[in-house]
């Protein structure tokens, strides 16, 4: 028994000392499928002494990573372009009334909750804050010095992010030298960005010597152009012809680098493989990179987001059951009709313009890509039928709030990727700035300074390429040139901050009234203005 | 006499500290008319907070120190205190006494005489626990306990339960209260992996509890007010849940067995059309075409997916003991099929309890174990389904002409609309978790009155849960998904009791150190791209292309380390003192904030043991004040200091959310004043209890100020989340005599629930559906409750049948904007009550419990996104309510008070019969109880959906819903036969 007695002491004894062990802690907060800060700059400096610049490329990759915000259909992309005249949302039924979020961007209705504001303004602010994170981490890593391609290319992607809030919101949230957090009205936002750009051009490389996607010097002198061509808009103060007139510069700059030409095949730029188009004949300067190994997203956005749900694919993914689009947007009728060029408005829209329509892709997906309109036809050529056994044809008139599923032009830009394991893993990219718009900036800063013979001219450079009728002149309104950048770049993005600058985003036109001028700027969101002292609404709302 | 007082006591500390001994008694506790074991008395060695309790022969074995006093009490018999002496038997037999009120309450770290407790505490024993086909913890208090609101999230088997103590007090995530199993605060964390296949909107929440077996529970209690909880400081806020699971008795080993087999159906379809009404409508309308939306068939759909199911349990426990060791072992099996087809939960579960003594009984040894395996089926029922649909949804809206199969026997697949029979045929989707709880103790009493306490608790699960979608099934590529998730929790607490009684004083105090530390770890596979017949996770590498499985996994931890302590105080047993203190150091708060600190005191008045009380009127009467604070901890890990991770999508290095340093608790502080009270010789007894609970530093997610390279950012609001509230329970012994027994208990419980001083709005509660993308029901607002429904509100049709609403403005509209939505309802109720009846006549017993709300509202997103007149124009169906009326066919599906629902309800929860069987003359068999069960047998209310009782998971960003109803796994109407044993 005393032995049993000794034992149980140990056991005591023991317990104790497990206890003592096991159950101390000083409270750090340990990582175990993370780092922290510190562990990380140790690392990086590190790198930075082994090989400068793959260090360099880790630190300003995650900047371009916050492109995604443009891949989803209801984000960043959406406000773009449903404020505009060339896209709208129906409230089809029991679908896409979504509380009403698309009739309102339609109408010009939105208010400082709604999410697809608050989602654009976060969008853009992280991509702003990881530019500065990036500049901070070379500045600390003491590399700003010998590593200024990478530098450059955060200047260059702060200021496109940057764009974005200025043309949305008005105010940015900024850093000043001392790293706080500030806001910046939109005069002095415009200011610093092209301060960011003019910094940048000179230390980016040609298309050719830079990697796919990343920032080229083309790109922040497209950026550049973009900028002084909306500085009315952005400042309130016009831009001088001296600034005009570098506009033109900078065109032809980009254009006798001889890294980009207008694309002869204009679908190309949004077929699938466009990722190996990255040469002198191609257009592209920014894109979301699409990743079929990686799922960022909703990749296939584009496609499935306007035509209708019997328009399946062949996509592999779904290999014996073919994947079903949403059946949602559609192109405004004053866009549509728009197109007409044979001058008899009774026939429907008669156009030989290559960017209207192109049969390329017929025999894989059963259907046109460019605008969809009237019967629709599946891959064996059998007329399909809505879910009520109606025939699908589309017709361009739509109703805003009670439409039908046939109701609504569909735009299809981007083909669907036939490969994709599944819907968010579509290979191709999307293209969020390229080279015509650059010839069509061009052609506008002619017209600003009344070369309108000259801005003609440049606007025929491009519709020689698509196959239409050359013009002669542009008109006192400039509405030659605004109709060519939505015949070029319809549905990639640019429509809102088009029509802003041209004086018609609050005119009234199919299934909406003239709305306030101050719909011109978003609400700041309610969210954001909730805890952020230094910000004030924006006038209207 | 005086001289005589002193060497007495002179003799006994002398004895005491000269032999420091302990001694253990046992014996039989028998009621005193009719010589029967009485079980579950109260045997308490008398100052101390050494106890235990009668077995169910009445036996019971309690180690004393020499010299004591034993004191045997239970409810409605006159306690009797008995000195130990040299006696090591002592039988007792107890007098009925309707006028004594005595039990013993498990508080933290030790347990309490309940006339000695200040706080708001209520104890529920196994006599009282509701009876039936439970498979979790808090559905056996449901309505036993006034201010404890214990609502199923669904009716599907081990669904998971929202258990709320004096209402919400937190705007995000987790107004779960703690458990406490066996003295180890467990992880509240679900143990099984969520996620979402391709199909279904995700999966219904689970229990993290269900591995525990209700027949190992001996007694709950529940720690309601701060005063009480503040002893688990940053975890107590919503309350304490302790649970004490059975202990074997001293004595010769005993067996028993308790099992059941209940029929299950589900309690009410909804009335949608059938095939010759949907005709009819669709004729009528004028859009009826053959082919399109008419297809010859006739199929009732909730017929196809529900089913009556079976359930049995059996439970086989063992326990015995001698002086030095007790033990109970026991085993258990329940197979509990879902009223929806292919749906069941089957859960084995061992647990062994030991307890040994040793060094003379100086030292107390405990051992707990327990080990759970719970495998579930699911089909998919998800919280969140969209266009796609889910089983529930299916069942309602799916075409009543059109047939389950085609001609050849194979399943009739639509391209558009899935087929909810192919949907529970074609996936397979199981859950296999398997939870160890187990716990070591060892009490050491190093002088008379001061022990020490050391506890070891090891927690662990691992689940895996298999999801396979078969090719064959509409929208679907065959997929096939594999997650794993393991957590690990470790427990060491070290504490020190003493207590010591002087004059009329008597005091105890409690000192202690506790350290946990909580791991949490998962992994996954997902591909895609299967073919054929064959379980994708059975093979997962077997594809027919290239494919590119997902995987992921991820890893955290986080720990918590503690100081406590309490000292009660108590003077001529009339005036009583408690006061806890406990400081949690978490590895969650921030930097700045390493420790929170949870003082708590609360006094006790026995006015019914005052001279100037009358005798007779007042067979107890106390009055108790408490003030304390308490925490909320429950905020994600690795959210104050910074973290980054290679993310491959964002090409380098990210940062997910911004750091910081201040963060800390939720603050939760509540004033308890409550009434205990027993008048007509103690057969109306009763407890009122007003709270005043207010949450300050809300736990929030946040925006962070731009430029931040994340968008998340927790912090701490200086807004107020502010209960009070009213809780009456009663208990009547209505007629009591050798034949006759009849009972009712009453609880009610009133809470009001403000928001103040909140400086943003938070938008909860989402609403899904096709067409409802990113809509929300729900917002919490400043001067509002939480679960405030913040809708457009509805006018009725116009003569087209389009929808009208009010606008801001009050002007009528047909297409309302976000502006114009207002607060239209709250899910809160106004008031709850809960009423339990009991009448016993000689061997028979039949109990009864019905269970109310009154004046919540239930937003019923089924209807919004289902019961609409444009879902005919789909072919889809729709009920015959909204068939009937003239809404047009292309209106839309605006989210608006139209769905808002009065969710009042009365439920007969439970109705028992029970018969003891007279087991004298048959030997082997010491007792015998059969009885019959019926659950949720009716309600009575007005809302149009499966049943008002109903908490679909419905958060935005973390910050959970109340009251939103969607496609929810309709609860199940029971009948069960059971029989209790001992041999």
């Amino acid at each position: 028994m005393k032995v049993i007695k000794l034992k149980m002491r140990n056991y005591i004894v023991l317990l104790f000392a497990l206890a003592l062990i096991f159950s101390c802690t000083d409270l750090e907060e340990e990582l175990l499928d993370s780092t922290t800060g510190e562990e990380l700059f140790v690392q990086l400096a590190v790198q930075f002494e082994e090989d400068p610049e793959a260090a360099a490329l880790s630190v300003v990759g995650p900047v371009y990573g916050q492109l995604t915000a443009f891949l989803a259909q209801d984000g960043i992309y959406a406000l773009q372009e449903h404020p505009s005249d060339e896209m709208l949302g129906p409230t089809r039924g029991t679908d896409w009334d979504d509380g009403g979020v698309w009739r309102v961007l339609h109408t010009h209705d939105w208010d400082p909750n709604h999410r697809m504001v608050t989602a654009a303004w976060d969008g853009m602010n992280v991509g702003v804050a990881r530019a500065f994170f990036a500049l901070e981490t070379f500045d600390l890593s003491g590399v700003t010095e010998s590593l200024p391609a990478f530098v450059a290319e955060a200047k260059f992607m702060r200021a496109y992010y940057m764009f974005h809030l200025i043309d949305m919101f008005g105010q940015v949230p900024y850093q000043d030298e001392a790293g706080n957090a500030i806001v910046v009205e939109r005069e002095e936002a415009t200011a610093l960005a092209i301060q960011d750009l003019r910094e940048a051009i000179p230390a980016l490389p040609l298309k050719a010597d830079q990697e796919y996607g990343r920032a080229t010097q083309g790109a922040a002198k497209t950026m550049l152009a973009k900028y002084l061509l909306n500085l009315e808009v952005f400042t309130g103060t016009a831009a001088t012809n001296a600034q005009l007139q570098e506009v033109i510069t900078l065109a032809d700059e980009v254009t006798a680098s001889g890294q980009y030409a207008i694309a002869e095949d204009y679908f190309g730029m949004f077929n699938t493989d466009n990722s190996a188009n990255w040469t002198s004949t191609d257009e592209a300067m920014i894109v979301v990179e699409n990743n079929e190994d990686i799922n960022r997203g909703p990749s296939h956005s584009r496609v499935m987001m306007t035509t209708h749900y019997n328009q399946k694919y062949d996509i592999d993914i779904i290999a014996d059951d073919p994947g079903s689009p949403w059946n949602g947007f559609a192109t405004v009728a004053d866009f549509y009709n728009r197109w007409d060029a044979d001058g008899n408005p009774g026939n429907g829209v008669e156009t030989n313009d290559i960017r209207f329509s192109d049969e390329s892709y017929v025999d894989q997906i059963g259907t046109n890509r460019g605008f969809l309109v009237g019967q629709q036809f599946d891959l064996s050529g059998t007329a399909l039928e809505d879910r009520n056994g109606n025939p699908l044809i589309y017709t361009p008139e739509v109703s805003l709030t009670s439409a039908a599923e046939p109701e609504g032009v569909r735009v299809l830009k981007y083909s669907p990727d036939q490969d994709t394991p599944t819907n968010d893993q579509s290979d191709t990219d999307f293209v969020l700035l390229r080279y015509s718009d650059l010839v069509l900036m061009k052609a506008e800063a002619q017209w600003r300074l009344g070369q309108s013979a000259e801005a003609a001219a440049t606007i025929n450079t491009i519709r020689t390429v698509r196959g239409v009728p050359e013009i002669t002149t542009v008109s006192g309104d400039g509405q030659e040139v605004l109709n060519e950048r939505g015949f070029e770049l319809y549905w990639e993005g640019h429509r809102r901050n088009d029509v802003i600058r041209f004086g018609t985003f609050n005119d009234a036109y199919s299934e909406r009234s003239a709305s306030d001028p101050f719909t011109r700027l978003f609400p700041i969101p309610q969210g954001a203005l909730d805890t952020n002292p230094n910000l004030r609404q924006n006038d209207g709302y | 006499m005086k001289k005589f007082l002193l060497v007495f006591t002179l003799t006994t500390l002398v004895c005491s500290y000269a032999v420091l001994a302990q001694s253990t008694v046992s014996g039989k506790v028998t009621d005193a008319t009719d010589g029967s074991g009485l079980p579950g008395v109260n045997v308490i060695e008398k100052g101390t907070t050494n106890g235990t309790v009668t077995d169910f022969d009445g036996n019971y074995t309690l180690s004393v120190s020499s010299g004591a006093t034993i004191v045997f009490s239970f409810v409605g018999y006159t306690s009797q205190e008995t000195v130990v002496g040299s006696r090591s038997v002592i039988d007792i037999s107890l007098e009925t006494d309707v006028t004594q009120l005595s039990e013993v309450v498990v508080v933290g770290y030790g347990v309490q005489e309940k006339k000695d407790i200040t706080g708001a505490v209520a104890s529920v024993d196994a006599e009282q626990f509701n009876r039936g086909v439970i498979n979790n913890p808090a559905e056996l208090i449901q309505g036993k306990v006034a201010g404890v609101n214990v609502v199923s999230s669904s009716g599907e088997p081990g669904a998971g339960i929202t258990v709320q103590v004096r209402g919400a007090g937190s705007v995000r995530a987790n107004n779960d209260p703690l458990y406490v199993v066996d003295g180890v605060p467990l992880d509240g964390r679900n143990i099984t992996p969520g996620g979402t296949g391709p199909v279904g909107g995700g999966s219904q929440s689970r229990n993290p509890l269900n591995f525990l077996n209700p027949d190992d529970i001996e007694t709950i209690d529940v720690l309601k007010d701060a005063s009480a909880t503040a002893i688990y400081g940053s975890r107590g806020a919503n309350g304490v849940v302790i649970i004490t699971t059975k202990k074997g008795a001293s004595g010769e080993g005993q067996l028993s067995y308790s099992g059941y087999l209940s029929v299950a159906n589900i309690r009410e379809e909804l009335d949608v059309l059938d095939a010759n009404e949907y005709e009819t409508v669709l004729t009528d309308l004028g859009i009826a075409e053959a082919g399109v939306n008419l297809f010859g068939g006739n199929t009732d759909w909730q017929d196809e997916v529900f089913r009556t199911a079976i359930t049995h349990s059996h439970n086989v426990a063992y326990g015995g003991g001698t002086e030095k060791t007790n033990y109970r072992v026991s085993l258990s099996a329940l197979d509990q099929q879902g009223i929806v087809e292919n749906t069941s939960l089957e859960r084995y579960t061992g647990r062994i309890n030991v307890t040994q003594k040793a060094l003379d009984d100086r030292l107390k040894l405990d051992l707990n174990m327990t080990i759970g395996n719970t495998q579930d089926q699911a089909v998919p029922i998800g919280d969140r389904t969209g266009f796609d649909g889910d089983v529930i949804s299916l069942a309602l809206v799916s075409n009543p002409t059109s047939p389950v199969f085609n001609e050849d026997g194979t399943l009739l697949q639509r391209g558009d609309i899935r087929n909810p029979v192919a949907l529970i045929e074609l996936v397979d989707d199981k859950t296999s978790a398997t939870r160890f709880l187990g716990n070591i103790g060892a009490e050491f009493t190093i002088i008379e009155g001061l022990s020490y306490k050391f506890n070891f608790g090891l927690d662990h699960s691992r689940a895996t849960r298999e999801s396979n979608f078969s090719n064959l099934l509409t929208f679907t590529p065959g997929q096939g998904d594999i997650q794993y998730r393991e957590l690990n929790s470790k427990t060491f607490e070290h504490y020190f009791n003493y207590n010591k009684t002087f004059g009329e004083s008597t005091l105890t105090a409690l000192a202690g150190y506790s350290y946990q530390e909580f791991r949490n770890e998962g992994h996954s596979i997902s591909a895609t791209n299967f073919t054929g017949d064959i379980l994708p996770t059975n093979n997962i590498d077997a594809l027919d292309n290239d494919v590119r499985p997902n995987v992921a996994s991820d890893a955290e931890v986080n720990e918590l380390q503690s100081f406590f302590g309490r000292v009660t105080y108590s003077l001529k047993d009339k005036y009583l003192l408690t006061a806890n203190f406990r400081a949690d150091g978490s590895t969650r708060f921030g930097e700045d904030n390493e420790y929170g600190f949870f003082p708590a005191v609360a006094v006790g008045w026995r006015i019914s043991d005052e001279d100037f009380m009358p005798q007779g009127i007042f067979t107890d009467l106390k009055l108790r004040l408490g003030w304390g604070q308490t925490g909320n901890q429950e905020l994600p890990n690795k959210v104050a200091g910074p973290a980054f991770r290679f993310d491959p999508n964002q090409n380098g290095i990210v940062q997910d959310r911004v750091a910081n340093p201040d963060l800390q608790w939720e603050t939760t502080t509540q004033i308890n004043i409550g009434l205990d009270f027993g008048v007509l010789g103690g057969r109306l007894s009763g407890t009122i209890d007003y709270f005043n609970k207010v949450t300050t530093d809300l736990l929030l997610r946040q925006v962070p100020l731009p430029p931040a390279v994340a968008t998340e950012f927790w912090d701490n609001l200086d807004a107020e989340v502010v209960n009070n509230g009213i809780e009456l329970g009663l208990q009547g012994v209505i007629v009591d005599n050798n034949d006759w027994n009849v009972t009712a208990n009453v609880n009610f419980a009133l809470i009001d629930n403000e928001v103040k001083d909140l400086n943003q709005e938070i938008p909860t509660g989402e609403i899904n559906g096709q067409g409802l993308s990113g809509v929300n029901s729900q917002v919490i607002r400043s001067g509002e409750s939480l679960g405030a429904f913040f809708l457009v509100p509805f006018v009725g049709f116009d003569e087209n049948g389009n929808s009208v609403f009010l606008d801001i403005n009050g002007e009528q509209t047909t297409s309302p904007l976000q502006g114009d939505r207002r607060i239209v309802g709250s899910a809160l109720p106004d008031f709850t009550w809960n009423f339990t009846g009991s009448v016993s006549y000689k061997a028979f017993d039949l109990n009864f419990a019905l269970n109310a709300s009154h004046g919540n509202d239930v937003y019923n997103n089924t209807a919004n996104a289902l019961f609409v007149k444009s879902a005919l124009n789909n072919s889809r169906n729709t009920t015959v309510d909204n068939a009937a009326t003239n809404e047009s066919l292309s209106s839309s599906l605006q989210a608006s008070s139209r769905f808002l629902e009065d969710g009042s309800f009365i439920r007969l929860q439970i109705v028992t019969l029970g018969y003891i069987i007279n087991t004298e003359k048959i030997p082997f068999i010491n007792s015998a109880r059969v009885y019959a069960t019926g659950q949720n047998l009716f309600v009575l209310t007005d809302y149009t959906g499966f049943d008002p009782e109903v908490n679909t998971d419905k958060n935005v960003n973390g910050v959970p819903s109340l009251g939103v109803d969607y496609t929810s796994y309709p609860r199940a109407r029971t009948f069960l036969v059971g029989v209790n044993l001992t041999f």
